[in-house]
């Protein structure tokens, strides 16, 4: 499984080049390479996690096992809704700014095991290879590589953590961004009128600032909804174009024209049983009525 | 040319459904007296706009792709 | 947008929501990182699918050859190299996109892949796969199912690249070795193509001696061996003239029926190919019959390489399945349209695009999906073939019209006659009959414009036919009585003869008795069409095999020396 590629044969130089580079990116080798990160991030994160309480190595250890031992079945949304969870009892309640590089830090923990599980599950979802099949590699073949293999898979794990490198900065500009968008709508707009609009309008500010960011982000998401759709659809195909036309204009008259078919069906159905007994008297064939009669 | 007419009127609705969001986020903004159902009002008003909006726009987009194909008139 | 992301997307909005209202400022803060972070991931998609992935262009190459038209030959590896390029000021092809190249029924793949992924942005890759044909007839390949997905599979969307490249499938044919003695046991070599009979004729060898008549010319009086037998003797010369071969090849249903390189047609195509590669080798002229349920072409006799090929592509075009035959509507048909579809118009299968009308009825969810899928199909099939919205709702509601649609659509793209295309158990005594039919009419004809020395050929799947025999008995008949000889070579459907074996295993499976049974009524049929066919003197090969060529080959070497078969059945 692990073996790098066959690079096909060519007789032209330039297609050698091309062909050597290529086969070397080894979705199987990317699947361990991912497993080994969601390893590691995952024994920070239950590190970060528990950094305060009291919890012995081996209870540590074994969260961390049945984090990785079940990544083929979790998902992202399992392990970051479990987050959530926990976020929303442990968390104690706070108003102020968001302004401590501990919480960007442990966010960006958090959305790293969430990206790199989200990677292994879509690397899995191609290479259709189990997790034990990863392990097995890692701890049975360790030692026993070629030179060739050791500098394929050497290759292969630089090009995977760059290309995790990009995801991990647009990760941080998210969260620098989500940062800078909480502090504009603090939970109280008019300082030192903290409960006015809990008073006049049953409101409590944390709510009125709920209200506020999301028809903000709404009206953002709006409007590049717009934009970025009606680009792409004036990037439609002749066909694409044909066949939305078609089905609007089915979508405006379905319910008469399918009046009229049903009824053409049940005039035609009525004719077809009329044929049998009359071929049957003239000796005709009654293979298509009887077909017919049988819808 | 009617596909362009079609066109440019839903543009005018997408606009002014934006306004009507832009308004009812101003309504909701103002800390002195939050509106909050007026501004849930002209959102879904602003919203049924938008709707109609995109659909002239798409069928008249939709519909000059298909006039540009060479033997679109067929269709 | 896949499962994944939806479930991101539910939970960071729910996450924003009560982080805000109850003041977690962590939960709210990454949760409505989430959100952000789909938003970003959702826009570069977006650029991926609609600004750059237009600018790739892929360029294939079926052993080396480029050009939308080609031929390739039946049972053959061909190489096919397939090259991404990105067009314009791109820097390269982004991850993570997976190409597959949609390969006809008539093409499988040997070696490699011809699904491949790309995991890092690249100028320019390529890959390559060793493909086989299967049979003889067309091989269309289409092009494309390009599959983009983000890297963390948040979005997945995929589109069909249209790179068609169309190859005719010349059949098979065997290079038999010649079976006549290299000793020169003849004094002058006659014109190529022009055979020795041991007849009397105007040849240049002598046959015999035999009393003068009056009539015969002075020449040929033999006078030394006159003079020793004291009475006028006559040279007798042989008979030099052509033997012309004559292919009759059954194109009925029940031979296309099968994946390609297993239908009977394939079979009997490679004897046909390998008979006609003999013949030509050693100058007979050949000619063919194509019969099928679409009537008669004839293919005037020719020889030499020119004749060879001309003959090759006739027989080519013949295999190319026609429009099948009417079936029912079934699911299975329904989901063949659906995977066909999906595979090769999944652009057009968009929701944003193919809108689907509400109903209330049917209310059942699983029919309401079934119902959904069906408009969907239609609304396809009514974009390929050009039809109204009236008629894309006639399909919705007609089963017919659906059952027409969807199987044009699958035969156009390839599909081999088989479950759910063809409904193989519904054919049998009735076409059995309308063979022997044509074929008898075909014989008729053959015979009637024929010269001396004929070898008809007739390869037709007799054992459908065994039962129906007697329709084609007069037309044998006929051409027997005039000096013509006629093999019947019947492919079966196992690609093996019929033995009769008695040893059945301890434990066999219900599979092994099936094939048992097949086997048992194939030799029944196969000895009921050699009695028959024996009693006239026709010859019989019961496989479609090198052996059944060899066969014609040495009936055909019997034809050119004058000689009478015995055997009569092989």
């Amino acid at each position: 499984m692990t073996t790098p590629r066959p690079s096909p044969v060519s007789s032209k130089p330039q297609r050698e080049r091309v062909a050597d580079r290529i086969p070397a990116v080894d979705a199987d080798l990317w699947q361990h390479v991912y497993l080994i990160l969601t390893a590691m991030v995952g024994l920070l994160f239950v590190w970060t996690l528990s950094a305060t309480d009291d919890v012995s190595l081996p209870l540590r250890l074994i969260f961390l096992a049945v984090l990785v031992l079940t990544l083929n079945r979790w998902t992202a949304a399992v392990l970051l809704g479990l987050i959530q969870v926990q976020l929303l009892f442990l968390e104690p309640p706070a108003v102020g700014v968001i302004a401590h590089i501990g919480g960007f830090l442990w966010i960006m923990l958090t959305l790293l095991l969430v990206l790199v599980v989200s990677r292994y599950r879509t690397l899995q979802d191609r290479t259709h290879s189990a997790g034990f099949a990863a392990i097995r590699h890692l701890f049975g073949h360790g030692l026993n590589r070629s030179r060739t293999e050791a500098e394929h898979e050497w290759f292969n794990l630089l090009t995977a953590l760059k290309n995790l490198l990009s995801g991990v900065l647009k990760i941080a500009v998210c969260a620098t961004v989500a940062a800078v968008v909480l502090n504009a709508f603090p939970v109280n707009p008019v300082p030192g009128e903290r409960l006015y609009t809990y008073r006049e309008f049953s409101l409590i500010p944390s709510g009125y600032r709920l209200i506020r960011l999301s028809l903000t982000l709404f009206a953002v998401f709006l409007v590049s909804w717009i934009v970025i759709n009606e680009s792409v659809w004036r990037r439609l195909s002749p066909r694409q174009a044909s066949v939305y036309l078609r089905s609007t204009f089915l979508n405006w008259v379905h319910r008469d024209l399918r009046m009229v078919i049903l009824k053409r069906m049940k005039i035609r159905r009525a004719k077809a049983r009329k044929v049998p007994s009359m071929s049957r008297q003239d000796g005709f064939d009654t293979t298509v009525a009887v077909s017919d009669l049988e819808d | 040319m009617l596909f362009w007419i079609r066109e440019i009127v839903g543009w005018l609705l997408v606009a002014v459904s934006l306004a009507l969001v832009w308004v009812g986020i101003s309504f909701v903004s103002d800390p002195e007296s939050p509106r909050v159902v007026e501004a849930g009002l002209l959102l879904f008003a602003a919203m049924a706009l938008l709707r109609m909006g995109i659909l002239l726009i798409r069928i008249s987009t939709a519909a000059r792709i298909c006039l540009k194909e060479p033997n679109g008139t067929n269709r | 947008m896949t499962g994944r992301s939806r479930w991101l997307t539910m939970l960071a909005m729910a996450g924003v929501g009560l982080g805000i209202y109850t003041n977690r400022q962590t939960l709210a803060w990454l949760s409505l990182t989430v959100l952000i972070w789909l938003f970003v991931e959702w826009l570069s998609f977006h650029w991926r699918l609609w600004f750059e992935l237009p600018r790739l262009r892929i360029v294939r190459s079926v052993s080396g050859r480029r050009e939308a038209t080609g031929f390739l030959f039946a049972s053959r590896k061909v190489v096919v190299d397939v090259r991404l390029t990105m067009k314009g000021w791109q820097t390269g092809i982004a991850p993570m996109l997976v190409v597959r190249d949609c390969l006809p029924e008539n093409l499988s793949v040997v070696t490699g892949h011809c699904e491949h992924e790309f995991l890092i942005r690249s100028h320019e890759v390529w890959y390559r796969y060793e493909a086989r044909v299967c049979g003889s007839g067309n091989a269309q390949l289409p092009g494309f199912r390009i599959t983009l997905q983000d890297a963390q599979g948040f979005f997945v969307a995929q589109r069909f690249l249209s790179v068609p490249q169309t190859f005719r499938v010349l059949p098979a044919f065997a290079n038999v070795s010649d079976t006549r003695p290299l000793i020169k046991r003849i004094n002058s070599l006659p014109q190529h193509g022009i055979h020795r009979v041991q007849r009397a004729g105007l040849g240049s060898e002598l046959l015999e001696l035999r009393e003068y008549v009056p009539g015969d010319p002075p020449k040929s009086i033999a006078w030394k061996v006159s003079a020793r037998r004291d009475t006028l003797m006559t040279r007798q010369y042989e008979s030099e003239v052509p033997v012309r071969v004559h292919l009759f090849i059954d194109g009925s249903i029940s031979s296309r029926i099968g994946g390609f390189g297993c239908r009977l047609l394939d079979q009997m195509m490679f004897v046909a190919g390998s008979v006609a590669r003999s013949a030509i080798s050693g100058g007979d002229p050949v000619g063919a019959v194509l019969f099928d349920e679409r009537g008669a072409r004839r293919i005037p006799p020719a020889g030499g390489e020119r004749g060879f090929y001309r003959l090759l592509e006739a027989m080519s075009d013949f295999s190319v399945n026609p429009p099948p035959p009417q079936q029912r509507l079934s699911p299975g048909l329904i989901n063949a349209t659906m995977r066909l579809c999906g595979e090769r118009y999944s652009e057009l299968l968009d929701p944003k695009v193919n809108q689907v009308p509400f109903t209330f009825f049917p209310l059942s969810p699983w029919k309401r999906s079934e119902r959904f899928r069906r408009t969907q199909i239609a609304s396809v099939l009514a974009e390929v073939y050009r039809l109204s919205p009236m008629t894309l709702l006639e399909l919705v509601h007609d089963d017919n019209l659906m059952a027409t649609y969807s199987q044009r659509l699958l035969a156009d793209a390839g599909v081999s006659w088989m479950d759910p295309l063809v409904r193989t158990r519904s054919h049998g005594f009735h076409d059995g009959m309308a063979t022997m039919e044509m074929l008898s009419k075909a014989l008729t004809q053959a015979v009637g414009t024929a010269k001396d020395n004929e070898v008809y050929v007739v390869l037709a799947n007799m054992l459908e036919c065994a039962t129906n025999i007697s329709y084609l008995l007069p037309a044998v008949k006929v051409a027997l009585a005039r000096h013509h000889r006629v093999i019947f070579v019947s492919p079966t459907p196992t690609f093996r003869r019929p033995a009769r074996t008695s040893d059945l295993p301890e434990d066999v499976t219900a599979e092994e008795l099936l094939d048992r049974a097949e086997d048992l009524r194939t030799i029944e049929l196969a000895s009921r069409l050699q009695k028959a066919l024996r009693r006239i003197g026709a010859t019989v090969a019961l496989s479609g095999e090198e052996q059944a060529i060899r066969m014609v080959l040495s009936e055909t070497h019997m034809a050119r020396d004058g000689r009478v078969s015995l055997s009569g059945v092989r």
